[in-house]
């Protein structure tokens, strides 16, 4: 929520249109990042399915959306951030790195799912989102020390 | 004579493969025991055939003529009902020993722990709330001591209720391995005491634990089975014994009932033992044996000589796990009661194996008059055979209990004959230890029978030095028997003969015994390390070779003479290992020698020594090139070359290749943890989508191959869809589904189901064969004309002919049309051996065409290993699918793709931008052309892990797991109705390793042409072969570093629970897939170096 209050303040695009952005990005991301972890082997049998989808709009909201309002639909500006990691700016390292933070920390959260310790937060996607929100968060943090960085290299 | 690369090459794959070859079967003897099931069975009439020796004047009236003996009872009652000795066997009344019982119910309680059962007051533990819930035992024990009696039944490891069951009923000690004559069924093939049972006539009613069905398919003469993997279902099995148990017991159509409980087994798993439904479980079983007591009390005029029995298989630890060799798990109870009344107790000392009452009021002790012995779990099937009259199981290696024995045994033994004037106390106890003895001699000449038996038939026997042992401990008991046929003239006399007798007996067995528990149950610990050591060199080895290549690869060119040296210092390491080996071998000389002069013992044996000697060998070949100084020439270039590797190594590709390697080696750790080894696919399948969608992003990054990296991912989960949905999945112990493709339309019309199967089978299967002789079409690679269409036309006669084999069986099945039955047999049987012709002459006349081709320039180089890998795996692939069955040719054809996909992908590693610094360089100013050497050198980390993790990935696929009875065994029959062992193999071995091992090494060749940079002349000539190698050694390390892990993780979890379920047959199958991996990497490298090696 960091990342929208201060998105609204710097960039602004028109409240509008960063509405309009958010309602399509939202579910666009959420499939995308469904059909990828459906890939990586997420159940995607009937009785999971509500799971998943509510997981993929949870992941989605944290990835997506929040690109998906400062962007727009510039795949060139997308493919910078996501392919190449070269963000610019302030804004766009509090998206970038919690992002990638986010991708990274559910894919490690998948780890300990095939363990038979048979504990409740073993269940897809409760420790995927474990490691989602953990990700994000050291993103966060991770992307406030670059900005902090950055920032006095640049007053060097 | 110097050696040229190739040649230094291919020592050093053989190398290679000879260390882990060493490795693997070191650690294998030291491992997997293994044990020959003899198909051989006891038979009623084995005693007057053989000779035997024993004084069988107390058993067998019918052999025994000396009737001025005493009249022994059971001679009494035999004359009694047959007063003229027939000679009949038939009509004999008994077989081996007579029986004491005429029926007997066992009741198993599985996981039974022994402080369920024994008095608290007797063990040294506080007391839990788990114990004495069996009141009624201890009650039984204490106040009828003379005819029940409770024993500490101690099972040897693998302490699973199969393994368990076979031992009880087969008196012998099953290992993971009991090589038999069965392929794959658990049915137990040896002689065993159920057998015994239905053979003599006995009837064997069954309830509770399907396990016992499995063993025993057809012996029961009822059977009540209740499924046992659930492990959840706490109460199904119990309440499906209890309904049918006391039915049966009112009836009279039975001699041996067995009920077997699970509840206990369920409990500990899922709650463990310290539960409140433990505590309900038990009380359950109070209540039960109670009962069964009160019925078998109450009916006395049709149980007036039934014995109860009441047993654990195994015991299990406060967590409920059970398999391995700790004291929780392998002490569990046995308790015994007998319906009988005894005619005179006779109370027998409890000795030095029983628990003694030491610590116990004396008050207690008087009265409650009683002890608990320990009971070896071996002994049973011996003792139970003795007591209901059947001949001991052939292979059966336990002792008659003297407790047991006697406890039953003493109620047909009156001491009704007052003819000679002996002492009143003393008579039964003669008379006992007469029997006793003969009982004894009669199961050492059973158990050195099969002694001799087995090493006779087997090639893995005992040791001669062993036999020799144990057969002096035989003859001197027999020798005993001579003696005892003298008789002594006074009482006190015969018993001290008497007793002697006995522990000559005990002493033979119980010799036997420890010689086949060392065999069949102890690892050993020494051969196994020995066999990790080895195959962690061979690791070692391995990553030095790879980097010595990398090196080579990236030397100064041409490459100098002695830089073939480097490849493999053959002679250092010739010298080196020599004088190692020779320096271990002495060493050890001089300490035996001086062990055997100080203390007067031996250290080790011959293969010890050999094995020494061995590892000093070993240790000094790897020791000269592990630390051998690389490339002296080239110093400045490592120099060099170190710098500019760190500096780039962290530039994306590389950092893929880290990754890569990184997921190799998580992938190797998370093979110590038993769910990841289970969820295995899972597990590869997520690594190689990692893999996919870095690449992905790669391909994103340089705006090339973009659609293939994402045809990538996504047909890798089409793939394990498609497997998911197709083949029998045994989903750990939970669930089996079984939703196989045709399955599905069963209900659907016939004409859909048509359609279903040619557009799944036949449709992906042309395809297939298409595709491979399109792209074989346009090859330059055969050197002759006429090969390339005998080729052509006989690659696709197989397609056509594997089509219409599926297509005839598929209108058969469907009864779409009625084909006769010689053309039904042709389909079956003579088009797959045709296919397999074919097949083999193909490959024949493929490898001749790799042979004497010519290469004329270099340039053709890469185009003929490629077109010669890619002939190979045409031809042969035909092979696999057929052997794959119907659901092989929709995954093939997504893995093919997934394939050409990740081919594809491999030029986005070779791509322009990481050679353009050599572009702008003119060729030969030295500190550049290093440079750009440095890249030419390729790193084929990422790509060949990608790659084996596909192979692995495919082999899951195709429907395979590393189980056993996961083992395509259909697959091995097609073509042939009839069993032999090699060709069943080979065909079983095609099907296992064909996809996952066979095809991906060796399109291996392909990998390296679509990802090394096109040839420049810059390069030496051998940069190809090089190339290949590099790559094939790889691979090679991929997989010996699974199969290492998967090593150290069996030594590690060697007591684990799942020791046997789950590590050990995956252990197995990394094994043989390492060795296989071994011969192909060295197959394909000598067919690609073939051309030049002249």
């Amino acid at each position: 929520m960091y990342t929208l209050i201060s998105l609204k303040q710097r960039r602004c695009p028109s409240i509008w249109e960063a509405s309009w952005r958010s309602i399509l990005s939202l579910p666009i991301g959420a499939l995308i990042l469904i059909i990828a972890a459906v890939i990586f082997g997420a159940p995607w049998e009937l009785e999971h399915s509500r799971k998943t989808a509510y997981w993929g709009q949870l992941i989605s909201a944290i990835v997506a959306l929040p690109a998906g309002i400062v962007l727009g639909g510039s795949w060139s500006e997308w493919l910078r951030l996501l392919a190449f990691t070269r963000p610019r700016g302030v804004l766009e390292y509090s998206i970038c790195i919690p992002a990638h933070g986010a991708v990274i920390g559910a894919w490690f959260g998948a780890w300990p799912m095939p363990l038979d310790w048979e504990r409740p937060w073993q269940e897809w996607p409760v420790c995927v989102t474990y490691g989602m929100a953990g990700g994000f968060f050291a993103g966060e943090i991770l992307s406030a020390i670059l900005v902090l960085v950055n920032s006095h290299e640049k007053s060097d | 004579m110097e050696l040229k690369q190739e040649q230094r090459m291919l020592c050093l794959f053989l190398y290679i493969s000879g260390l882990h070859g060493i490795g693997i079967f070191v650690f294998t003897r030291g491992f997997l025991l293994t044990r020959n099931e003899l198909p051989l069975f006891s038979h009623c009439d084995d005693l007057q055939h053989d000779e035997v020796g024993c004084n069988l004047a107390y058993m067998l009236p019918s052999i025994s003529n000396s009737s001025s003996f005493h009249a022994v009872s059971e001679e009494d009652d035999c004359t009694r009902q047959t007063p003229t000795k027939p000679k009949h066997i038939a009509t004999k009344p008994h077989c081996w020993t007579p029986p004491a019982v005429k029926k007997v119910v066992i009741l198993v309680f599985d996981a039974l722990r022994f402080d369920f059962v024994a008095p608290s007051s007797l063990l040294k533990d506080k007391k839990r709330p788990w114990m004495d819930r069996l009141q009624v035992v201890q009650k039984l024990i204490s106040e009828e001591s003379s005819r029940a009696r409770l024993f500490k039944f101690i099972a040897d490891p693998p302490t699973t209720s199969l393994q368990r069951l076979k031992g009880l009923t087969t008196g012998s000690l099953p290992t993971f391995i009991d090589v038999g004559n069965s392929f794959g069924a658990p049915a137990i093939v040896e002689d065993n005491i159920i057998k015994q049972l239905t053979s003599n006539g006995k009837k064997v009613i069954m309830m509770g634990d399907d396990t016992w069905l499995d063993l025993f398919p057809s012996q029961f003469f009822q059977a009540f089975p209740f499924p046992s993997f659930n492990v959840k279902d706490l109460h199904t099995v119990d309440n499906g014994v209890l309904e049918n148990l006391f039915p049966a017991l009112y009836e009279d159509n039975w001699d041996v009932l067995i009920g077997h409980f699970l509840g206990v087994d369920h409990v500990g798993h899922i709650f463990g033992v310290e539960s409140t439904q433990m505590v309900e479980k038990l009380e359950q079983y109070n209540k039960v044996v109670e009962d069964v007591i009160a019925i078998l009390r109450n009916e006395s005029q049709k149980h007036d000589e039934t014995l109860l029995l009441v047993l654990g298989d195994h015991g299990q630890t406060l967590n409920g796990d059970h398999g391995g060799g700790t004291l929780e798990e392998v002490e569990t109870a046995l308790f015994a009661w007998s319906a009988q009344q005894p005619t005179h107790p006779v109370s027998q000392s409890c000795d030095s194996s029983c628990i003694s009452y030491l610590d116990i009021p004396p008050s207690l002790v008087r009265e409650s008059n009683y002890c608990i012995c320990n009971f070896q779990q071996l002994d049973f099937a011996a003792t139970f055979a003795a007591l209901i009259g059947i001949p001991f199981p052939y292979g059966s290696i336990g002792k008659v209990d003297p407790q047991l024995f006697g406890l039953v045994a003493r109620m047909w033994q009156p001491s009704q004959h007052n003819n000679t004037d002996m002492d009143e106390d003393k008579m039964p106890m003669v008379e006992w230890q007469k029997v006793y003895n003969t009982v004894l001699c009669l199961n050492s000449w059973q158990v050195n029978r099969y002694f001799q038996q087995y090493s006779k038939s087997s090639i893995n026997g005992f040791s001669p030095y062993d036999l020799d042992i144990l057969h002096t401990f035989y003859n001197d008991a027999q020798s005993f028997s001579r003696e005892w046929s003298v008789r002594a003239a006074n009482l006190d006399a015969e018993m001290a003969l008497l007793s002697s007798g006995l522990a000559r007996y005990t002493k033979y067995l119980q010799a036997a015994a420890a010689l086949a528990r060392s065999k069949w149950t102890k690892f050993s610990d020494g051969l196994m390390t020995y066999g990790v050591l080895v195959v962690l060199i061979s690791l070692l080895i391995q990553i030095k070779a790879i980097y010595m290549l990398f090196v080579l690869g990236s030397a100064s060119l041409p490459a100098k003479f002695e830089d073939y040296r480097n490849v493999l210092p053959l002679q250092e390491m010739i010298t080196d290992g020599f004088i190692f080996g020779l320096m271990s071998a002495g060493a050890s000389t001089v300490v035996y020698i001086l062990v055997h002069v100080i203390f007067g013992g031996s250290l080790f044996s011959k293969p010890q020594f050999v094995m020494i000697s061995l590892g000093g060998t070993i240790l000094g070949t790897a020791k000269s090139y592990l630390f051998k100084e690389t490339l002296q020439s080239t110093c400045y270039t490592k120099n060099r070359m170190l710098r500019n590797c760190w500096t780039k190594w962290f530039a994306y590709p590389n950092l893929i290749g880290l990754l890569a390697v990184f997921f190799c080696c998580i992938h190797a750790c998370s093979l110590l943890s038993n769910s990841f080894i289970l969820r295995e696919q899972q597990v590869v399948t997520f690594f190689l989508v990692s893999l996919g969608f870095l690449d992905l992003r790669m391909a994103m990054q340089q705006k090339s191959k973009v659609l293939q990296a994402l045809c990538f991912v996504v047909l890798n989960f089409i793939m394990s869809a498609l497997s998911g949905l197709n083949f029998l999945k045994e989903n750990g112990y939970q669930t089996r589904e079984t939703t196989s493709g045709m399955s599905i339309s069963s209900h659907t019309p016939s004409i859909w189901q048509f359609v279903f199967a040619v557009s799944t089978v036949h449709v992906p299967f042309i395809a297939i064969g298409c595709a491979f002789v399109k792209s074989l079409w346009r090859s330059y690679f055969f050197s002759r004309r006429y090969s390339k269409v005998v080729v052509l036309c006989g690659l696709s006669c197989t397609y056509a002919a594997i089509c219409l084999h599926w297509l005839l069986d598929d209108l058969n099945t469907l009864k779409f049309l009625c084909i006769p039955g010689p053309c039904q047999k042709f389909a079956r049987l003579l088009i797959p051996r045709a296919v397999y012709s074919i097949v083999a002459f193909l490959t024949l006349l493929v490898l001749c065409n790799i042979m004497d081709t010519k290469i004329h320039s270099e340039i053709q180089l890469k185009t003929f290993f490629e077109e010669a890998s890619l002939a190979l795996v045409a031809v042969l692939s035909s092979l696999i699918l057929l052997l794959l069955g119907r659901h092989g040719p929709i995954i093939a054809l997504t893995a093919g793709l997934e394939a050409w996909c990740l081919l594809e992908k491999q030029s986005l590693y070779a791509s322009p931008q990481h050679y353009q610094a050599d572009k702008k360089q003119s060729l030969y100013t030295s500190p550049q052309h290093c440079q750009v050497d440095i890249k030419a050198a390729v790193d084929y980390l990422p790509a060949t892990i990608q790659w084996s993790l596909f192979a692995t990935q495919v082999f899951f696929c195709t429907g395979h797991r590393c189980a056993f009875d996961g083992l395509h065994y259909a697959a091995a029959f097609i073509g042939f109705d009839h069993f032999s062992i090699y060709r069943q193999g080979t065909l079983l071995a095609l099907d296992t390793f064909g996809a996952s091992h066979i095809l991906p090494i060796l399109s291996l060749p392909l990998l390296v042409a679509k990802r090394a940079p096109p040839l420049r002349i810059t390069w030496s000539n051998q940069f190809y072969k090089m190339q290949i190698s590099q790559a094939l050694l790889t691979f090679d390390l991929v997989r010996t570093i699974t199969a290492a892990f998967t090593t150290v993780c069996v030594t590690i979890q060697r007591r684990h629970l799942m020791v046997w379920g789950l590590f050990a047959p995956k252990f197995v199958f990394d094994a043989i897939g390492l060795l296989v991996t071994d011969v192909l990497v060295l197959f394909a490298f000598l067919s690609v170096i073939w051309p030049s090696l002249h």
